[in-house]
C-alpha cells in the first residue's frame, strides 16, 4: 500500500487546486467574451452574407439575362454612334454652324439673309438632351437669323434647320410689301469633358 | 510490456547492481548483469549510476524492479490490532516519525498473519495482526523517480532488502522450519529469520570497523548469534536449526561449513542458479514487485477510482466543477469562432463569385451604356425631327388662316416650358364694326378648330376714327386684333 499524501505534498495539492480553478475562472471569462464577441461577428457575417448573396443572385440573373450583341446591332450601334455629331456641335465648330446656316436660308430662295453669333439669353427655354455617357448642353451663344422672303421659304428653312439647333424665338413682320423674318437658335454643344 | 526490457536493480550506498532477465515459462532467465562498487553520497548518484549501467546494456527502453539500501530505507514490522486500513496508516506512519525520526516518510505496509501470544482469549476475538512497513524519506524516493523519469525508465516497484528476503523465502523455500536466512552482499551480512514460514526477524549488518572486512567470518557468525538471540527473545525460545545462505562464490564453502560446525545449522544454497548475492537480492525484487500485495514505495499516480472519488468530492468537487465549466466554455466558444470562421469563409467564397462575375458585368456594362448612348440619340434625333414638324404645322396653320377681310401684320413664336407661345398680330377691315369683327373671329375660330392648342385667346381694338373720314372717304371700320395661343413642341 502507498504511502499517505505528507504535508508539505498537501500544500503543493492545495496550491495546484488553486491554481487549477484560478485557470479554469479564467478560461471561463475568457471563453465567455471570446464567445459573445465571435457571437456578435458572427451575427454580423450573417447580415453580410445575406447582402452579398442577394447581390451574387442579381449578378448571376443579370448575366444570365444578358443579351450579348449580335455582330449587326454592334454595327448598327457604331453606325448610330457617328450621328452624334448631328445632336451637338463642339465648341470649335461655331463658325462653321454660322456658315453653313446662312447658305441653309439662301438655299431656301430667303433674300436679305445675316447670320451673326449673339449672347444666349438666360430666359431662353431649351429643351435638354441626355445622352448617356456624353454631357450635351446648350453652348453660351445663341445664333441670330435674319431674312426676308416668302412664309412658305421660311418654313422649308425652319424644317431645315439641323438638329443641333433648336428655335427659341421666331419674330416675322410684314412691312414694304414683303415680310421680313428674325429668328434665335439656341445651339447644343458637346462638352469637350466628357467623352463623344 | 512488448518492447521492454526487464532489468532489477540493488541501489546501495555502498554499491550498484543491475541485471537483465527474460521472463519464461516457470521463472526468469539472467540474461546479463553489470555491477559498480563506489561510495554514493546521495540517492540521486546511486540513480544516475543505475542509468549508466542500463545504457552500458543498451537499455533504451526499460522497465526495473528496485531494491533499496541504506539512504534512510527502513523494513518494520508491527503487531497491531485490526483497524480500518485509513486508520492503521495514520498510527503506522506516527510510529515511522517516532521511531526512524522522518518527518516526511514515503512507506508501504501489508498485513501478514494473526499474532497471539497470549494464552488467555481476548475480549471480542481480535487478535492482532503482524504488519510488515517498508519506508524511505520521501526526498530519497523522490530523487530516484526524478532521475528514472527523466531517463523515460519504467520503474515496477521499490523495496527494501528485508521484504526482499520475506519474497525469495516464500518463492524459493517457503519452508514452516525455523529458518535463518544469510546474504552476503559487499556492505555486510544481511540476516533474517522466518518462523512458520513468516517473516520474525531481520538484521541489518553491522558497521564495519576500521580495517575490518564487512565480510569477516567472525563477524558473519556474531551477527548469526546475535541474531539467533534475538529470535528467541522475541518467539518464544525458537531456535533456527537451518540456514539459507547467499554469499559470493569464493567464500561460499569455507562460510557454510564454519556456519555448520559454530552453530550447528544446517546449511543451504538460497538462489545459487541466479549468482553473486547481489543479483539474488536483485531478483527478490523482481519477485517482490510482482507480488500481490507489494511493498512498493515508489510512487504511484492514485488509480482511476480514487481520483474519480477525488473529483467528485470537497474541493475536488468544486474543481471539477470549475474544469468542466472552464471546457464547456471553451468548447462553446470554439463553437462560436468555427461559426465565425465559417460565415467569413462563405463571404469570402460568395465575394470571390462576384468578382469573377466581375469582368463579364463590365462587358455587359459597356454594352448596356452604348445601347443606352444610342437610345438617346435617337430619341433627340427623334425629337428634333418632331419639333421641326411641329414649327412646320404650326406655321402651315398660320399660312392656311383664310383670309376672310383679315390680314396677318406680325408673327412671333417663342419657346415656353409647355410649347411654342405663338402672338399673331392682325387687322380686318369691313364696311361695318361688325363685319371687320366677323373677318377677325373667323381668323380666330380657324386657330379654335386647331387641335392641340393651349391658352388660345383673342383680344381685339378698333382703330381710332377721323373727323374727315365720315364725311369724304368711304365708311368702314379698322379692327386690329391679336391671337395668342401655346402649341405644342417635338422637343420637351
Amino acid at each position: 500500500m502507498a504511502s499517505p499524501t505528507p504535508a508539505p505534498r498537501r500544500v503543493q495539492a492545495s496550491f495546484n487546486q488553486l491554481l487549477g480553478m484560478a485557470v479554469s475562472l479564467l478560461i471561463v471569462g475568457l471563453s465567455v467574451w471570446v464567445g459573445v464577441r465571435a457571437g456578435t461577428a458572427a451575427k454580423d457575417l450573417r447580415a453580410k452574407r445575406s447582402a452579398w448573396e442577394a447581390t451574387a443572385d442579381q449578378l448571376a440573373t443579370v448575366q444570365q439575362q444578358f443579351r450579348v450583341p449580335s455582330a449587326t446591332e454592334s454595327a448598327s450601334l457604331i453606325a448610330e454612334s457617328s450621328r452624334m455629331g448631328a445632336i451637338a456641335v463642339p465648341a470649335e465648330e461655331k463658325l462653321n454652324l454660322v456658315d453653313m446656316l446662312g447658305r441653309l436660308a439662301e438655299a431656301c430662295a430667303l433674300s436679305s439673309v445675316r447670320v451673326n453669333a449673339v449672347a444666349a439669353s438666360d430666359s431662353a427655354i431649351v429643351p435638354e438632351r441626355p445622352i448617356a455617357g456624353t454631357q450635351v448642353k446648350t453652348a453660351e451663344y445663341a445664333i441670330a437669323v435674319e431674312f426676308a422672303g416668302s412664309f412658305g421659304n421660311a418654313r422649308k428653312f425652319v424644317s431645315s434647320l439641323p438638329p443641333s439647333v433648336v428655335l427659341t424665338r421666331l419674330t416675322a413682320v410684314r412691312r414694304d410689301g414683303g415680310v421680313f423674318y428674325q429668328l434665335i437658335l439656341s445651339v447644343y454643344e458637346l462638352d469637350a469633358n466628357s467623352g463623344s | 510490456m512488448a518492447g521492454r526490457r526487464a532489468f532489477a536493480a540493488l541501489l546501495d550506498q555502498d554499491s550498484v547492481a543491475v541485471l537483465e532477465y527474460q521472463e519464461e515459462q516457470g521463472g526468469f532467465r539472467l540474461v546479463d548483469s553489470r555491477e559498480r562498487h563506489q561510495r554514493f553520497s546521495a540517492p540521486d548518484g546511486a540513480a544516475d549510476a543505475v542509468l549508466e549501467l542500463l545504457a552500458e546494456l543498451k537499455a533504451k527502453n526499460a522497465s526495473i524492479s528496485i531494491v533499496l539500501q541504506h539512504f534512510g530505507s527502513f523494513f518494520h514490522t508491527l503487531v497491531l490490532p485490526p483497524a480500518d486500513r485509513e486508520n492503521l496508516r495514520q498510527i503506522i506512519q506516527r510510529e515511522i516519525q517516532r521511531s526512524f525520526n522522518i518527518s516526511d516518510p514515503a512507506f508501504a505496509f501489508s498485513t501478514g498473519s494473526s499474532v497471539e501470544r497470549r494464552d488467555s482469549a481476548r475480549a471480542g476475538g481480535q487478535v492482532p495482526r503482524q504488519v510488515f512497513i517498508v519506508g524511505a524519506p520521501m526526498s530519497v524516493v523522490d530523487s530516484i523517480q526524478n532521475r528514472l523519469a527523466k531517463a523515460r525508465v519504467r520503474v515496477e516497484g521499490m523495496t527494501v532488502v528485508p521484504e526482499v528476503f520475506r519474497r525469495l523465502y516464500d518463492t524459493l523455500d517457503g519452508s514452516k522450519e525455523a529458518t535463518a536466512v544469510l546474504v552476503c552482499l559487499r556492505n555486510g551480512p544481511h540476516v533474517a529469520f522466518f518462523v512458520n514460514g513468516q517473516l520474525e526477524l531481520a538484521i541489518e549488518p553491522p558497521l564495519a570497523l576500521e580495517g575490518e572486512a564487512p565480510l569477516d567470518t567472525s563477524v558473519i557468525i556474531d551477527q548469526l548469534e546475535r541474531g539467533a538471540i534475538f529470535l528467541r527473545q522475541q518467539a518464544r525460545g525458537t531456535v533456527a536449526t537451518r540456514l539459507l545462505l547467499a554469499a559470493p562464490a569464493a567464500d561460499y564453502e569455507n562460510l557454510a561449513s564454519t556456519i555448520e560446525a559454530r552453530t550447528g545449522m544446517h546449511v543451504a544454497s538460497l538462489g545459487k542458479g541466479i549468482g553473486s548475492p547481489e543479483s539474488v537480492v536483485a531478483m527478490g525484487a523482481v519477485i517482490a514487485a510482482r507480488a500481490e500485495d507489494p511493498l512498493d514505495i515508489y510512487p504511484r499516480p492514485p488509480a482511476l477510482e480514487q481520483r474519480l472519488q477525488g473529483a467528485m468530492t470537497g474541493t475536488g468537487l468544486l474543481t471539477t466543477t470549475l474544469f468542466t465549466a472552464a471546457a464547456v466554455a471553451a468548447f462553446w466558444a470554439s463553437m462560436q469562432v468555427m461559426v465565425v470562421k465559417r460565415s467569413s469563409d462563405d463571404i469570402e467564397r460568395t465575394q470571390a463569385r462576384v468578382e469573377q462575375t466581375l469582368p463579364a458585368l463590365s462587358r455587359a456594362k459597356e454594352s448596356a451604356q452604348g445601347r443606352e448612348r444610342i437610345a438617346g440619340i435617337r430619341a433627340a434625333l427623334r425629337a428634333s425631327t418632331s419639333d421641326r414638324t411641329a414649327l412646320a404645322q404650326l406655321m402651315d396653320g398660320v399660312g392656311n388662316a383664310p383670309p376672310n377681310g383679315a390680314q396677318l401684320d406680325s408673327l412671333s413664336i417663342a419657346r415656353v416650358a409647355d410649347g411654342l407661345k405663338t402672338t399673331l398680330f392682325a387687322h380686318a377691315e369691313g364696311a361695318t364694326g361688325p363685319a371687320a369683327m366677323s373677318a377677325a373671329t373667323s381668323f380666330y375660330r380657324h386657330f379654335k378648330s386647331v387641335t392641340g392648342l393651349k391658352h388660345l385667346e383673342f383680344s381685339s381694338a378698333y382703330g381710332s376714327r377721323s373727323a374727315s373720314s365720315g364725311v369724304t372717304s368711304p365708311p368702314g371700320e379698322d379692327l386690329h386684333f391679336t391671337v395668342t395661343f401655346v402649341a405644342p413642341s417635338g422637343e420637351r
